[in-house]
């Protein structure tokens, strides 16, 4: 593929409204949608009229004055951009008349734009340089001593782009990106006149800003004004390649721009049916992690862990691995080694690490991080709805008109999909946020919500069946829909009893801490206010009632009629990028792919006849058991394909118990990470951008990951994984990721029409995609529910064992930032560090007051699984009694905090309630000196010795 | 109270969790709730952890409440009936669905 820029018609297509009207453009007949402008109608014709202010990711402006046309019958040249096309019109692009009105306008911008072209960073990439060449200039009468503004500093503050003033044309459309596509409102123009130039907030540098640092300023811009520092440091890109980030599940695609094999920059697709040509400061960012200096690019094994690593070839090293679990399997069962599959791999990585588990290891051992995030989502979805997914596409939230977000914090962990939806909201839709934080959601710029519900840690199930309290017993539930649709009889039951009225908002108020007042006002909104549409995250699944909240959830939108059609549903938002694809892929030890369990004789007797060996009847272990088997012996061996459960699960002491008592540890990942001070064999790891396969986002849409690099490792995961089943015996023969995904769509029935080609020629596909639904599935359950009758399930709200009590008397809830991504062992590699350097614990001003404590001091944080420190962020964002933190860095290695404690259902580690204190310390604790420094041990490699 | 970092046994989590499980079903009532219990660890548990709760159950019957009792009586008299029927949506030669993380 050779460099194009994408397409930019000038404006947004335009809204539907089922009209067309017919016109002439320069000769040529159109017809065309009612509303689209006549900039957008000649682009689509295939002609490009001259513009500078305008993009088609942005409304039209109407002020630059070079897009102007004339129109029959019409007085004057009205801007093309803010005129719409109209029946019978004819128009002319270019008349002599338009010729020297547009190289008038132009040479005022050149008159006041400095010349330097040849060693501008946008040199070959610049629409003022397009456009100068496009209406002709070739003299400028005004000389060239305008106020260039030449010698203002460039605000190279953020460490991803420069802001040069003087190559501003002032056309707005940073600041019009930031607005409309981004909804953070940090850019302005101030000043008049020639001093008119873009302002990051307060007259503040970009980096101390506002500013999210999403790039839709940088993409926006016309001239060198924002600018990829990446871009100017290596010049403008060669080639393109379409594929889709590795960070969380919204799943953006991009085009990576190269150079050869270097990576330019990463440039939101337009045609992304996720992303819609927006980026957050990671995927459009923070991918300098694939060539950091610390990735381990050759295998190493070693004795035991207390010795330095050793570097050795692939082939001892697959040997070694292989050797390893057949000499375990031989001395303590087949059932003593399992392993782990990554939410951040490829859907053919995933597949192909669990079919290595139950083919070649012969039992069901098989875990995956997805668990440790979204399994109520499993377990709570398919039990009332009939299967495990989100019910919309992102494109969906634009009908909705009452947005319910229960423990999500979109605007830092899902910030691309969080900016569509804060669109929406200006449009006018309402908000209820149930969150015992004050998210940015609740209120930002031109964003309130018309409900803050703040109930306390762990009450989700109460504070949702009080709603449901609220929607039966003022009987303003559809009941044409769950007659339809739904079981009555279950109905009936459920409703009897959330009617009762020890479940009313009044009688659950001394539990959630929530006024009643509020509750109702929510509830009667959600359930009367239109098209309702839930959407909700980590702060739902992460509790011991994880499971009960999603049926939960599941009982509202059902009761509501809120399922089967765009607008409303009920949506997980999935943590990272691969999750929703991890589960689909087996990666559960109770089930293979497709979510259908290994007890089922037919199914495993599809895969039996597929792989060709006996399958294991019987479920595996999850990793928490897989733990405790460790520490009594039956179980010693375990490989883990990107994740880091030291870090990233709970209870970090049960965690080390368990991989200490183990013999063999395989870790292949990107770095030496914190599971691997544990391991005995390091397996390389391969980036994204070296890769090909798939990646299936939160809406279920299956996208292509492309290789646009060769992998500094040598190999791709997946040739890996293939590497280590054929030294064990099992003979496989992938020669591309795109024959593993036929497999997976042979026996896999939601998978069935998935194949490379389809998703080459479609861009995409959401699944369920088969002979029932060719082109994908973009909104489930629109003619009846998958299990048949939507399920009513009662969920009685039974607390948490987790307890405040004197000793222990605040509550901890974690979760992620903006610029970071789970464990941080990507973007705690790149630059997003200058926005958060170090995890912090943020407190309410009484608690902090209470304990003597100021913002910024170093606090003990400790509960009955151990204690670590931290600095303290004193902050009114959380309420009183509840202390948040983050767990990027392993220097603060939050999960020593949080418990064992879990899902009822799923083992869904309950992460978002940990009974704590917090007290003044000195600095980091003994335990934390005593980690670093085994860590630093652990990662000693030995000195190749010298060839003879 | 020791400060010492606590980790659950493997004894004590299997009953944990088992009860916890219960605690979860009590509004189905005990006949429904006791089957869904024993289908749950038939679905969910590997082999060496149902045995060891089976053990335990004979062994230690104190701990353990009359619906949870019951339900492990169950599991080890062989594995209980689905609780949720195959959907159509992931029929594939009829095969069965179960589904949870």
């Amino acid at each position: 593929m050779t460099y194009t820029r994408e397409t930019d018609h000038g404006t947004p297509a335009a809204i539907a409204t089922g009209k067309s009207v017919s016109l002439t453009i320069d000769g040529q007949a159109v017809t065309l949608p009612e509303g689209t402008s006549i900039m957008r109608a000649a682009s689509l014709l295939g002609g490009s009229i001259p513009k500078l202010c305008a993009t088609d990711n942005v409304e039209s402006f109407g002020s630059c004055r070079l897009c102007l046309v004339e129109v029959e019958g019409r007085n004057g040249y009205p801007a093309s951009c803010t005129t719409p096309v109209a029946e019978g019109m004819v128009v002319r692009t270019q008349t002599e008349r338009l010729k020297k009105l547009r190289r008038g306008v132009m040479e005022l911008y050149i008159s006041d734009h400095p010349l330097d072209c040849l060693t501008c960073g946008a040199n070959g990439d610049c629409e003022l340089q397009d456009q100068a060449g496009a209406v002709g200039l070739r003299e400028v009468r005004y000389g060239y001593d305008g106020a260039t503004n030449m010698g203002q500093a460039k605000d190279q503050s953020n460490p991803y782009f420069d802001f040069d003033p003087s190559k501003c044309i002032v056309c707005s459309r940073c600041v019009r990106a930031c607005d409309e596509v981004q909804g953070t409102f940090a850019l302005t123009i101030e000043g008049m006149g020639f001093d008119s130039k873009v302002a990051a907030s307060q007259g503040e540098d970009f980096l101390g800003s506002e500013c999210v640092s999403c790039g839709a300023c940088v993409q926006a811009c016309p001239t060198a004004s924002l600018i990829e520092k990446k871009v100017v440091e290596v010049g403008t890109p060669d080639r393109a390649i379409v594929t889709t980030c590795a960070y969380c599940g919204v799943g953006c695609t991009f085009r990576a721009e190269m150079r050869g094999e270097e990576l330019v920059r990463m440039v939101p697709w337009k045609d992304g049916k996720a992303n819609r040509g927006h980026s957050c400061v990671k995927g459009r960012f923070a991918w300098g992690y694939a060539q950091h200096q610390d990735r381990i690019l050759n295998p190493m094994i070693r004795a035991s862990v207390s010795e330095p690593w050793r570097e050795v070839s692939w082939d001892e090293a697959i040997a070694h691995t292989a050797s390893e679990f057949r000499r375990i399997q031989a001395k303590y069962g087949t059932r003593s080694i399992g392993g782990i599959t990554s939410s951040r791999c490829t859907n053919e990585e995933t597949f192909l690490v669990q079919k290595l588990i139950r083919q070649g290891f012969g039992n069901n051992n098989v875990d995956t991080c997805a668990r440790v995030c979204h399994s109520p989502t499993g377990y709570g979805l398919s039990k009332t709805f009939g299967t495990s997914a989100g019910t919309q596409d992102f494109d969906s939230v634009m009908q909705a008109d009452v947005i319910l977000v229960i423990g999500a914090n979109p605007t830092d962990g899902h910030p691309v999909f969080a900016s569509r939806m804060k669109r929406r909201l200006r449009q006018g839709a309402k908000l209820i946020v149930m969150d015992p934080r004050r998210t940015d959601l609740v209120k930002s710029p031109h964003v309130e919500a018309d409900h803050h519900l703040p109930l306390r840690p762990g009450t989700n199930v109460a504070m949702l069946t009080a709603m449901a309290h609220v929607i039966v017993t003022e009987k303003l539930y559809d009941e044409a829909f769950i007659r339809e649709r739904c079981d009555w009889d279950e109905f009936a039951d459920w409703a009897e009893f959330v009617s009762q009225p020890a479940r009313s908002p009044e009688a659950i108020e001394p539990l959630t801490g929530v006024n009643a007042d509020e509750v109702r006002a929510a509830a009667r909104l959600y359930a009367t206010g239109g098209n309702g549409a839930i959407y909700y995250g980590l702060g739902v699944t992460e509790h011991s009632q994880g499971s009960s909240t999603v049926m939960a959830i599941a009982n509202l939108a059902m009761a509501t009629g809120n399922v089967g059609r765009e607008g409303v549903g009920v949506n997980p938002l999935r943590g990272q990028n691969n999750v929703q694809g991890a589960c689909d892929m087996g990666s559960f030890p109770h089930e293979f792919s497709g979510y259908r369990h290994v007890s089922d004789t037919a199914t495993r007797s599809l895969f039996e006849r597929a792989w060709g060996v006996s399958l294991d009847a019987e479920p595996g272990l999850r990793i928490p058991n897989m733990l405790d088997a460790a520490t009594d012996g039956t179980f010693k061996g375990l490989f883990v394909q990107g994740e880091d459960i030291l870090q990233s699960d709970p209870n970090t002491h049960h965690v080390a118990a368990g991989l200490a008592a183990m013999e063999c540890v395989v870790v292949q990942d990107l770095f030496l990470n914190e599971t691997a001070n544990y391991a005995h064999i390091f397996l390389p790891g391969s980036t994204f951008l070296e890769k090909d396969g798939t990646f299936t986002n939160a809406e279920r849409r299956i996208q292509r990951v492309r290789k646009v690099m060769a992998p500094l490792n040598g190999h791709a995961d997946w040739e890996i994984v293939q590497l280590v089943a054929n030294a064990m015996g099992l003979g496989w023969t992938y020669s591309h990721p795109s024959e593993i995904m036929d497999e997976i769509a042979a026996l896999t029935p939601t998978f069935a029409g998935v194949h490379y080609d389809r998703l080459e020629a479609e861009g995409s596909l959401q699944w369920p995609a088969n002979d029932a639904a060719p082109d994908g599935t973009p909104t489930m359950h629109a003619d009846g529910f998958v299990r048949g009758k939507g399920k009513f399930v009662v969920t009685d709200y039974v607390p948490t064992d987790e307890k405040t009590g004197p000793r222990f008397p605040l509550l901890l809830t974690t979760g992620r930032i903006l610029s970071h991504y789970n464990v941080g062992a990507q973007t705690r590699r790149t630059a997003n560090t200058a926005w958060h350097p170090e995890d912090r614990l943020e407190i309410h001003p009484s608690d902090a007051d209470n304990r003597g404590l100021k913002d910024g001091d170093w606090v003990i944080l400790r509960s009955r699984a151990g204690e670590t420190t931290l600095r303290a962020q004193v902050t009114e964002r959380v309420a009183p009694g509840v202390v948040y933190t983050t767990f990027h860095h392993p220097e603060t290695q939050a999960n020593v905090i949080t418990t064992d404690y879990s899902d009822w259902a799923t083992n869904c580690p309950e992460y978002k309630v940990t009974a704590v204190q917090v007290m003044p310390s000195n600095g980091p604790s003994d335990w934390q000196q005593d980690y670093a420094s085994q860590a630093q041990r652990s990662r000693r490699i030995a000195p190749l010795e010298a060839a003879e | 109270m020791s400060d010492e970092p606590q980790i659950m046994s493997t004894a004590d989590r299997l009953v944990y969790m088992a009860h916890q499980i219960a605690r979860n079903l009590a509004t189905m009532g005990e006949a429904k709730a006791t089957e869904t219990l024993a289908e749950h660890l038939a679905s969910f548990w590997d082999p060496r952890m149902k045995e060891r709760i089976i053990a335990m159950a004979q062994e230690e019957p104190d701990r353990f409440s009359p619906i949870v009792a019951a339900a492990v009586a169950r599991l080890a008299g062989g594995r209980p009936v689905p609780q949720d029927q195959a959907t159509p949506f992931n029929a594939v030669d009829e095969a069965g669905h179960c589904d949870a993380g």
